[in-house]
């Protein structure tokens, strides 16, 4: 594949999946740098992806695929981050930040369902991105390489969970 | 709430992108890591077979030219050895890449083969680029009477390089394998909401 066609892909993904990264990167990084550095990891593995990408699968389902992973990779390696990086929150950065967060977007609701989601683990996670959007058992089986079974009885908990969970920020009245 | 008001409140975000994202440092940093990967790529394996042929060569041009050290010949017939082993391991790793399937699981088996691969290689290495090494240099030392200092360099850098790549073992590869598994294990895992 040549660089100038692997960089058209690039950018058209980029311009068309960028809420799909965005939902991956605020669900696994809870810090400006640490979204940062993920953001740049996830493009960087798209980048990479892209000769391979085969057209078996749709490429929001491929770009999922490739940002969990990277996500859920990041996630174990930058662990000890999580902790550190929040006390340098806000200090002026070596490098410009790659993403800006947009003024206009605060929805608390939202705000809450992500802190929820990130309560759970790396996997759980991720099913609950795919199941949030919409993904089916079989599509998320076959990105995730589980059985559609035991895909039922995660999403199962995870939903059981959620809801769960909802009740209570209602009944706390926020 | 139910599950279909969650996904409600997940939807809202589509209408808004979360981030504007600053494309001119993307793509810098993008460029900047593509050359970075493509001269880091493989360094292990093209360096020991690098260092291994250029050594095993001088050892057997001094065999050839200069004197008839028998030690001199093992040792650079046990470098070219190295160079084939390696070269070798590169072709068989490279040869299955393509055998893990394109899931997430199929991703995390191919990290941790990757990693396996890089632990044996460190423990290869730790015996069979160290052994020859000594091989050639202890009974040329004796056979030349090399002074005391000599003895002490060339012991402590063996000692150094064992070190070094154990010490890399220990602290970075094996750990990373561990964590490879781990999170292949919780993927597969029926785990239960604490």
């Amino acid at each position: 594949m040549k660089e100038s066609e692997q960089q058209h892909i690039f950018n058209t993904w980029l311009s068309q999946y960028k809420a799909l990264l965005f939902k991956v990167v605020r669900a696994y990084a809870f810090t400006e740098f640490d979204r940062d550095d993920l953001f740049q990891e996830i493009t960087i593995q798209v980048w990479h992806s892209i000769p391979k990408f085969r057209h078996e699968s749709a490429a929001s389902t491929w770009l999922y695929r490739v940002s969990l992973n990277t996500a859920m990779r990041w996630s174990m390696k930058e662990k000890k981050h999580s902790d550190g990086r929040e006390s340098i929150e806000g200090l002026p950065s070596a490098h410009p930040l790659l993403l800006q967060e947009q003024a206009t977007h605060n929805d608390e609701k939202l705000a809450w369902l992500y802190a929820e989601i990130a309560l759970l683990s790396e996997i759980e996670r991720s099913l609950t991105l795919l199941l949030l959007d919409g993904f089916s058992y079989k599509e998320m089986a076959d990105m995730v390489g589980l059985t559609e079974t035991n895909i039922g009885v995660k999403i199962h908990r995870i939903k059981k969970h959620l809801t769960t969970q909802s009740k209570k920020y209602e009944y706390h009245g926020v | 709430m139910e599950f279909e008001d969650l996904k409600k409140i997940w939807d809202t975000q589509n209408n808004e992108p979360m981030y504007a994202i600053n494309e001119t440092a993307l793509h810098q940093r993008i460029h900047k890591h593509k050359n970075k990967t493509k001269l880091v790529a493989n360094m292990n394996e093209i360096g020991i077979m690098i260092i291994a042929t250029v050594t095993g060569g001088i050892l057997v041009w001094d065999v050839i030219f200069d004197n008839n050290s028998m030690y001199a010949l093992v040792g650079g017939l046990a470098f070219f050895l190295i160079t084939l082993f390696v070269f070798f391991s590169r072709r068989n790793r490279k040869k299955n890449e393509h055998r893990f399937d394109q899931s997430m699981l199929g991703e995390l088996d191919h990290a941790i083969t990757n990693a396996g691969y890089i632990v044996t290689f460190a423990r290869t290495f730790m015996w069979w680029f160290l052994l020859p090494a000594s091989i050639f240099a202890y009974p040329n030392m004796v056979l030349h009477d090399a002074p005391w200092y000599r003895w002490v360099i060339v012991t402590g850098g063996f000692i150094l390089s064992f070190l070094v790549v154990r010490w890399e073992l220990n602290r970075i590869h094996l750990p990373r394998k561990k964590k490879l598994e781990s999170l292949r294990d919780k993927l597969i895992g029926d785990r239960e909401f604490s």
